[in-house]
């Protein structure tokens, strides 16, 4: 496991998008489901507040797909937004109805694992590897579609994860995406290269909940973090991921948050509202090479000055 | 067991309240010092079993391994975050003092040269955000850890830090001692005064107060206050210790985590806060150094 290299992004190449766009903006609805009865002696418990089932947590989550995503879907047609699901796969073999409507859509799946409540901590690396395996062979068969990008579940993941989503031939990776505003190169241990995406964990719904952050203060922060960076994209591109979830966005209460969100971001010029797909094919197309050239500048650069301070 | 009769539960300092103390002033006669602390640390990716975090990151920067949010977090904060707050700083023309890891000195060169360009100070700060100092380490670790973190600093800087920075506040009952005797003049951990003060080692190190009630961490991060909460704390905290400063010097220090505060949606509130701390007379912006230098002995 190698950690990123490093690349400031203030010397970095231009980062241009397609027709001149300043934003490349992708809106992803976490569509999870949380289990009953979750696997039992996990690293971590999924329900610690007592054992299982624990009404109050499972309840709350499988609002998101009976009505959550409902209301939530409502607000994005308004704008008719493309979105990229992050998706725990069972989600589609247990609600078919949900399945229906992001397939109507064209919504990209980024997975997310199976469930919500399953998590990667701790797995061997071939077990690890089976769940990689299964969630490519779920999404051909569900959708006759490749999965294109990798999301660990509930943010949970092992030192081997980067290595073996690179090895199953994904295009992009998610779990480090809280390290840059724009996509970054990794190197995995099979030498290839993984794309990373930024995912701005700040504007996640889910974590803001956990913060006590409500709906406003949500809303307030999403779009100072996109005025920042749209001011910032007029010398090079950058790219934000707002994260949903149907469960706490979804609620009454708070889905007027997210119009405002969108109606704020939909009033600018030069934002590109892409699927994560498309920023990685895009990116891996017109950008990659250069910012490696740069990144290997860096390290050189890095290493001269190691070398100038021995004695 | 502690003894219950007068003074400090501790020999590290005599119990001097503000009522019996004698009242001094800043040399250049300005009422409060202001000094920017900008922390350059590193979360190390795969940290060393046994190594100590503070527990207080446990949750959603969790405690199971590995932990990619706290490393993804910090990473953002040394590739992006920190040339928001530079710019900052460099529009207001101030001067940081460095929190700095020896990690980070020896993983961003980049960095030390531009912290250097602009004529920082650097103080030590530990190896990485992934491990403190604590009870758990013997005298003889504990030195060594000092040893290590300090040379680390000199040799990525060229320059002797003159003061220490403990990571996440991480002592033992050594710690200010092993400091002064490692050569280091003054501490910044303690959050118990408005005011720089001497410990009672040989030789005396001086601490300068650092005031965890408006640090970004523990604000926005721990207590999850949101930014404008925070920034009225900040400048609330800045005015009325301005005030108190035209009789006895006052000391105010910002401390700024890149990671945090250098998110695209925080970096307007900092931009408040430096807008306050610029504005009036009477402010002496300096670094800890600069400080350390200015505070009369046996005060």
């Amino acid at each position: 496991m190698q950690p990123i290299p490093y690349s400031p992004i203030v010397t970095r190449p231009k980062l241009r998008w397609p027709n001149g766009a300043r934003i490349a903006l992708w809106l992803v609805p976490n569509i999870e489901h949380y289990e009953y009865l979750p696997r039992p002696n996990q690293a971590k418990d999924p329900w610690p507040r007592m054992p299982h089932p624990d009404v109050l947590g499972y309840s709350r989550a499988d609002y998101g797909n009976r009505v959550g995503y409902w209301r939530m879907v409502e607000v994005i047609d308004r704008y008719n937004i493309p979105c990229t699901v992050s998706l725990n796969l069972a989600v589609y073999e247990h609600f078919p109805e949900i399945m229906q409507e992001c397939e109507a859509r064209s919504w990209e799946i980024l997975c997310h694992g199976i469930y919500n409540s399953d998590y990667l901590w701790d797995l061997p690396e071939d077990e690890e590897r089976a769940i990689i395996e299964d969630c490519i062979a779920t999404t051909k068969r569900l959708t006759g579609r490749d999965l294109l990008g990798w999301f660990s579940p509930a943010g949970t993941w092992t030192v081997n994860t980067p290595d073996l989503v690179a090895e199953a031939g994904l295009k992009y990776f998610v779990d480090w995406g809280g390290a840059d505003d724009q996509p970054f190169p990794v190197r995995v241990r099979n030498g290839s290269t993984l794309l990373c995406l930024p995912y701005q964990f700040d504007v996640n719904d889910g974590i803001n909940f956990r913060f006590n952050m409500e709906g406003e203060a949500f809303a307030r922060a999403t779009i100072e973090l996109f005025d920042q960076l749209y001011r910032e994209s007029g010398e090079s591109g950058r790219a934000m991921c707002i994260p949903l979830h149907p469960f706490i966005l979804g609620q009454p209460h708070r889905a007027k948050h997210l119009d405002v969100i969108l109606r704020h971001i939909v009033a600018h010029d030069g934002v590109w509202m892409a699927t994560a797909g498309q920023i990685a094919d895009w990116y891996t197309q017109n950008c990659l090479l250069a910012v490696e050239a740069h990144v290997a500048e860096i390290a050189a650069m890095s290493a001269a000055l190691a070398a100038e301070r021995l004695p | 067991m502690t003894v219950r009769r007068p003074g400090m539960d501790h020999g590290l300092y005599p119990y001097t309240p503000l009522s019996t103390r004698k009242a001094w002033t800043w040399a250049n006669g300005k009422r409060i010092a202001v000094c920017i602390h900008l922390y350059f640390e590193y979360w190390e990716l795969d940290p060393p079993r046994g190594a100590l975090q503070d527990r207080s990151y446990d949750g959603y920067l969790g405690a199971l391994h590995p932990n990619y949010f706290g490393y993804t977090a910090f990473e953002y904060g040394n590739r992006v975050g920190v040339f928001r707050i530079l710019d900052l700083l460099d529009r207001y023309g101030l001067k940081a003092t460095v929190a700095a890891n020896a990690g980070a000195c020896a993983r961003y060169p980049f960095l030390v040269q531009e912290f250097k360009r602009r004529g920082f100070e650097f103080a030590a700060h530990g190896s990485f955000a992934t491990r403190m100092i604590s009870g758990n380490l013997s005298e003889a670790q504990e030195r060594a850890a000092i040893a290590e973190a300090v040379r680390g600093v000199v040799e990525a800087t060229g320059q002797r830090p003159k003061g220490w920075i403990s990571q996440d506040f991480g002592e033992s009952t050594r710690t200010p001692q092993l400091l002064a005797e490692a050569g280091l003049s003054y501490l910044v951990d303690w959050g118990n005064d408005d005011r720089p003060y001497f410990f009672s080692t040989e030789p005396p190190l001086l601490s300068i107060p650092n005031q965890m009630e408006w640090d970004d961490v523990q604000t926005m991060w721990h207590r999850k206050l949101p930014p404008p909460v925070y920034v009225d704390s900040a400048c609330d905290a800045f005015h009325r210790l301005y005030e108190e400063g035209g009789s006895f010097a006052t000391y105010f220090g910002l401390h700024l985590h890149p990671w945090l505060t250098g998110k695209g949606h925080r970096i307007r509130y900092l931009d408040r806060i430096l807008a306050e701390l610029a504005a009036p007379h009477g402010v002496w912006h300096a670094t800890a150094g600069e400080i350390c230098d200015s505070v009369p002995k046996g005060v």
